[in-house]
């Protein structure tokens, strides 16, 4: 068991590594290629319309708004404006983890983001991103008789836009626990089995959720205490699986066959998974997000979903209410409880302040995730500029050339 | 988590906030010990009416979310001792 404060020298290899690691990745982030390319990072920093149109289909496909070029430009803005997270899954920089060298074994929860947008972004912007130096806090309990534990704040990020405008940051917590020997596994959860009432009661908050679109939400019409209608996703299926990067163009790609490597902490989601009783080795069939097996050697109960699925929601929930001409300021969410694959959740909010601060009007919402067993799994908080029936709107200028 | 402090032991009173109707919530009565998993003030500050515990004794039929950690609204949980 670990003291907070003092290493071994397996340990204090591993924060040289970190220390060095995070001087060098501090600074302007290069575009995506390889590997990062393959985690859907924008290869260039050009936002293009169909980018954010794909963006938009790939993540809210019932919202015209976010993809639908004709849609969008009757409405505040013109025009396609990304999604609130565009920015944050397609220009952050390249995550990484912390490198556990053989002898210690790194697992951890992704607890979240928090991020806010000062813009809108439009295909012809330019983005670019700084990413500031990765912070680790030894978070050991002082008992001595607990693993070590860090938190770790990686692709803590604010990015600029080709007029020198800060337009977007973002900031992911992340709790590392790190093993000596194997993590535990949490308790086995059995699947959730569903009545036909409760398929019948998904089916109605599925069929009737529906985008407020073009019917503007005014602040003087909201008030603190409104609950959101709820949204819902699920029975979650398997994520698709990370595909390898294409071939550079005119190379016969070198084959290459995958090899077992001794995994020395999360996420593995290539190559395999070592029975440690056998002697075996297994495919990790997409790793923990896929396979019980890869969940449970990180120390998961088992399968469970990828953090887009709870915060997607969560996100659709206020993107539906809002309308059109609203503007998400602040996102931020803790993803704390590993949801099995198959469950379902239901994403509800509620608005909790109403106020004005430089002359914006604006709505503070508290969101949560709740699944059929009884828990909340996820939680998050927004910001939303609203229209206020002050501001004469539109009142765009009229200008006269004829 | 201002109501409540870690080790705290309590019972879940109530469904959560829009359970849904079709469905029995079986940790009513539920106890728990409240735990310190995400001890993080930066990042946990803004959520503090969640809380997160550790099920220790729950009704039969939810004897499989005993040891599970779970979080609760903090207005559905009553503190029994601590």
């Amino acid at each position: 068991m670990a003291v907070r404060g003092i290493y071994s020298d397996l340990e204090k290899k591993m924060l040289e590594t970190f220390e060095k690691d995070s001087e060098s990745r501090e600074g302007w982030s290069k575009p995506a290629t390889g590997m990062e390319a393959a985690f859907n990072l924008a290869g260039s920093p050009h936002v293009t319309a169909a980018m954010v149109q794909e963006y938009g289909v790939s993540n809210d496909p019932w919202n015209p708004f976010w993809h639908d070029a004709a849609w969008a430009t009757a409405s505040r803005w013109g025009g396609l404006i990304a999604h609130p997270w565009f920015a944050a899954d397609r220009f952050k920089p390249l995550e990484k983890m912390l490198e556990s060298p053989r002898g210690l074994f790194l697992t951890f929860y992704l607890m979240g983001h928090d991020l806010e947008i000062y813009q809108p972004i439009r295909p012809g912007d330019t983005i670019r991103a700084w990413l500031k130096r990765p912070t680790l806090e030894d978070v050991t309990d002082p008992n001595g008789k607990e693993p070590r534990r860090f938190h770790y704040i990686d692709v803590w990020t604010e990015m600029f836009n080709q007029r020198d405008e800060c337009i977007f940051s973002l900031k992911q917590y992340i709790d590392i626990t790190i093993y000596e020997g194997a993590p535990k596994a949490d308790k086995w959860l059995p699947d959730y089995g569903y009545t036909p009432q409760e398929l019948e009661y998904l089916a109605q908050i599925y069929e009737t959720e529906k985008p407020r679109g073009s019917h503007v939400r005014f602040w003087e019409d909201v008030n603190v205490g409104d609950l959101l209608p709820p949204v819902t996703t699920g029975p979650t299926p398997p994520a698709n699986l990370i595909a390898p990067p294409p071939p550079k163009p005119g190379e016969v790609p070198k084959r290459v066959f995958p090899r077992p490597v001794e995994p020395t902490g999360g996420p593995i989601m290539f190559g395999y998974i070592p029975d440690r009783k056998t002697g075996l080795w297994y495919p990790t069939q997409g790793g923990r997000h896929n396979s019980d097996r890869a969940a449970q050697f990180e120390g998961g109960p088992r399968a469970w979903i990828y953090n887009y699925v709870s915060r997607g929601i969560m996100c659709r929930c206020v993107t539906n209410w809002m309308g059109d001409d609203a503007f998400m300021c602040k996102f931020g969410w803790r993803h704390i409880w590993r949801t099995p694959l198959g469950d379902t959740l239901i994403a509800h909010g509620k608005i909790i302040r109403k106020y004005i601060e430089n002359a914006e009007h604006l709505v503070d919402i508290r969101l949560w995730c709740l699944n059929l067993r009884g828990t909340i799994t996820d939680m998050a908080t927004t910001t939303l500029k609203l229209l206020s029936r002050e501001d004469p709107f539109p009142n765009y200028p009229k200008v006269i050339n004829r | 988590m201002a109501k409540f402090k870690v080790s705290d032991k309590v019972k879940v009173i109530s469904s959560p906030v829009n359970w849904p109707p079709v469905t029995k919530f079986t940790l009513a009565g539920a106890e728990a010990t409240v735990a310190s998993w995400v001890d993080w003030p930066e990042a946990m500050a803004p959520y503090s009416e969640f809380v997160y515990v550790r099920i220790d004794q729950a009704a039969p039929e939810a004897r499989d979310y005993e040891g599970v950690f779970m979080i609760f609204l903090e207005d559905t949980l009553e503190k029994i001792a601590g």
